[in-house]
């Protein structure tokens, strides 16, 4: 999986593929992190093609969402596949994090924070 | 009569000369001895500047040049075996023939015997110099004490070339260090950059070869105390890798080195690379060991933090095991007795794994160990230790952990998650007991959350297992996760009886899984049965 933020207008998207896990999510933290200190107050994550995040997925997302916080942003995730969902909801960080029902709204949602 | 063989003065005088300034001396002496032509120039074949024997000569601009071709009545041309080898030009018209022949017969092989002996010797001197210079090196290779050997280097390489300035720079830990300098501070090189902008460390490295600059070469900085003439850097290269550099500051061009020159240290240099990569990679090796130890002494401490003894509660028989997936883990398990009497449990695990990870988790313990000293109830015992954690700097990392509150004598067990699954839980037959899950953010990351109490009943016979999801995530080979349901089935099917032997056959299970592979993550958990009321006394875990 190659992790590259695509930018639609001014917000960051990532679009991983697979699993977030141990083997890759330090590389999706890393590419995150940058995004934010780069400046952006919002990241979009497409987890469309994302069947599986493990302990260390949660971290990076965790991670990514706390830096943006800091600057009073906040980290969208939008497609979310349901066995995605269910760790999410365990962990109660459905709250933690934007989660939008499409790529539009969470797109549309971010583009009106980097304002 | 055989001819007698005549030797005339001038072969006489030459006689036992060695030098060309001798021969040259021997000649003038006799010219001056015969009264004779006074002499102009000389100029030798193969070299356009005039060659200056006789340093008292006053210099004559006009003198002509070498011409064989154009011998007049002032000068004599003369060879040796058929090679033109230069002329005298003479102050006045050459009369007499054999002051000619003597030139020719007598002087000129005299000459070229000197010149050829010359060149040998200076031939042999410089081989001497490269000698000397690759044998200093060669002294420094088993020199293993890494700024010893730089000090070694670096005084030879200066004194040998005769440079002004010198240091050495090397690439270590991904940051480029002036290692020792004789005279040139790292800032001053650090900053240089070539006309075009390449900064010339970077140049010199990324080409492997020296590089021989000169002011003209680099932009430079506006302090004029760091200006160079003529700056040369030997790249310190092996076949594997480029160490660093000898960096070396001349005070003009003439001085400095030429390509002749370069190539008499060239081996000499590739020795000294040799032997900084031993010494450096000698020096990683020690540091690596050196922090292999640190991390063994931090495990051991780590090891020394989780619970010793099971605890002796009459009715529960506990045990727990946490295995770390790098030397330092994030995750632990504790037992405490609670204030209000009931068996206080619990399972935690920081996100991430390594050193930040661990230091993390020995502060939560220590929280953990705090509140229970107050507070009985699970969900605000995870609600104290979460405001603690959110008070500290631990960035994003956060906890999770399941807190459970084992009552002895009625078997309720009350338990509170903070992003962390629930425990499996079979009846005394092996049958499956569904217990719920309240959806709750990890601790660290809102002071204000609120956690919720759970509860289920433990009747003689059933047992539990608190677990992190390393147990539950544990990948075999094929991605294959070890699953909930694998715990559940350890329970339910394992014909073990304590506690110690259910923990033992589950651990033994899950590397079974495992196999070889490392482990992604730490596996920690803790298996509690409630004891049938015969079975009281015996089943400790020491």
């Amino acid at each position: 999986m190659t992790i590259e933020a695509v930018s639609v207008g001014a917000v960051p998207l990532f679009e991983p593929e697979g699993a977030i896990d141990i083997t890759n999510s330090a590389e999706l933290r890393d590419a995150m992190l940058a995004q934010a200190a780069s400046g952006a107050r919002a990241i979009v994550l497409d987890l469309a093609a994302v069947r599986y995040v493990d302990s260390s997925g949660l971290s990076a997302l965790v991670s990514a969402a706390t830096s943006l916080e800091r600057d009073q942003g906040q980290l969208f995730l939008c497609n979310v596949d349901a066995a995605v969902m269910k760790v999410l909801e365990m962990t109660r960080l459905t709250e933690y994090f934007a989660v939008e029902v499409s790529r539009e709204s969470a797109l549309e949602h971010a583009a009106s924070l980097g304002d | 009569m055989s001819p007698t063989l005549t030797i005339t003065p001038l072969a006489r005088r030459l006689a036992g000369t060695l030098r060309p300034a001798e021969v040259y001396a021997a000649l003038t002496d006799w010219l001056e001895e015969c009264g004779s032509n006074r002499i102009r120039g000389l100029y030798l074949a193969g070299s356009d500047e005039r060659f200056h024997l006789d340093a008292e000569a006053p210099h004559d601009p006009d003198a002509p040049r070498w011409m064989t071709e154009t011998e007049s009545a002032e000068s004599v041309s003369f060879g040796f075996r058929n090679r033109p080898l230069g002329s005298i030009v003479f102050a006045e018209p050459v009369t007499d023939p054999a002051l000619r022949e003597a030139i020719r017969e007598d002087f000129a092989p005299a000459l070229f015997r000197a010149l050829y002996l010359s060149d040998a010797a200076s031939e042999l001197a410089h081989l001497r110099e490269q000698i000397h210079y690759l044998d200093g090196m060669g002294k420094f290779l088993g020199e293993l004490d890494l700024e010893q050997l730089l000090v070694n280097i670096l005084e030879l390489t200066t004194s040998h070339l005769g440079a002004d300035l010198g240091s050495v720079t090397l690439l270590r830990d991904a940051e480029v260090e002036t290692a020792v300098d004789w005279g040139l501070p790292h800032d001053a090189l650090l900053g240089l950059r070539l006309r075009e902008g390449t900064p010339v460390l970077e140049h010199a490295w990324a080409e492997r070869r020296p590089l021989l600059l000169g002011a003209e070469d680099l932009e430079h900085a506006e302090d004029e105390a760091y200006r160079f003439e003529h700056l040369v850097i030997l790249p310190l290269a092996t076949k594997d890798a480029v160490w660093g550099s000898i960096n070396l500051v001349f005070p003009d061009r003439a001085a400095g080195l030429d390509a002749e020159a370069l190539e008499s240290i060239r081996s000499g240099v590739a020795l000294a690379a040799t032997a900084v990569e031993n010494a450096l990679l000698l020096e990683i090796k020690l540091a690596r060991e050196r922090e292999q130890e640190q991390l063994k002494l931090g495990q051991q401490i780590q090891n020394a933090l989780l619970p010793e003894h099971s605890p002796e509660f009459p009715g529960v028989d506990v045990a727990g095991s946490s295995v770390a997936a790098t030397m330092i883990g994030g995750d632990y398990f504790d037992y405490f007795e609670l204030p209000d009497g009931r068996l206080g449990l619990v399972v935690a695990d920081v996100a991430g794994k390594g050193v930040p990870a661990g230091l993390i988790m020995t502060a939560t313990r220590a929280m953990f160990r705090a509140a229970v000293t107050k507070i009985s109830d699970p969900a605000s015992v995870l609600g104290e230790v979460n405001h603690l954690l959110c008070s500290e700097h631990f960035g994003s990392r956060f906890v999770t952990a399941i807190f459970a509150a084992v009552d002895p004598q009625s078997g309720r067990v009350e338990y509170a998650t903070a992003g962390h699954d629930a425990p499996v839980v079979v009846d005394r037959d092996g049958n499956p007991i569904d217990v719920p899950t309240l959806p709750a953010l990890p601790m660290g990351l809102r002071a204000t959350f609120r956690y919720e109490n759970q509860s289920f009943s433990a009747q003689p016979g059933s047992r539990f297992v608190l677990f992190t999801d390393g147990v539950s995530e544990a990948m075999n080979a094929e991605r294959e996760q070890f699953g909930i349901e694998r715990i559940r089935q350890n329970l339910s099917l394992s014909t073990a009886r304590t506690a110690r032997e259910f923990r033992d056959a589950l651990v033994e299970q899950i590397d079974d899984h495992c196999g070889d592979l490392p482990r992604h993550d730490d596996t920690t958990l803790i298996v509690v049965v409630r004891r049938e009321p015969a079975e009281e006394g015996p089943g400790h875990d020491h």
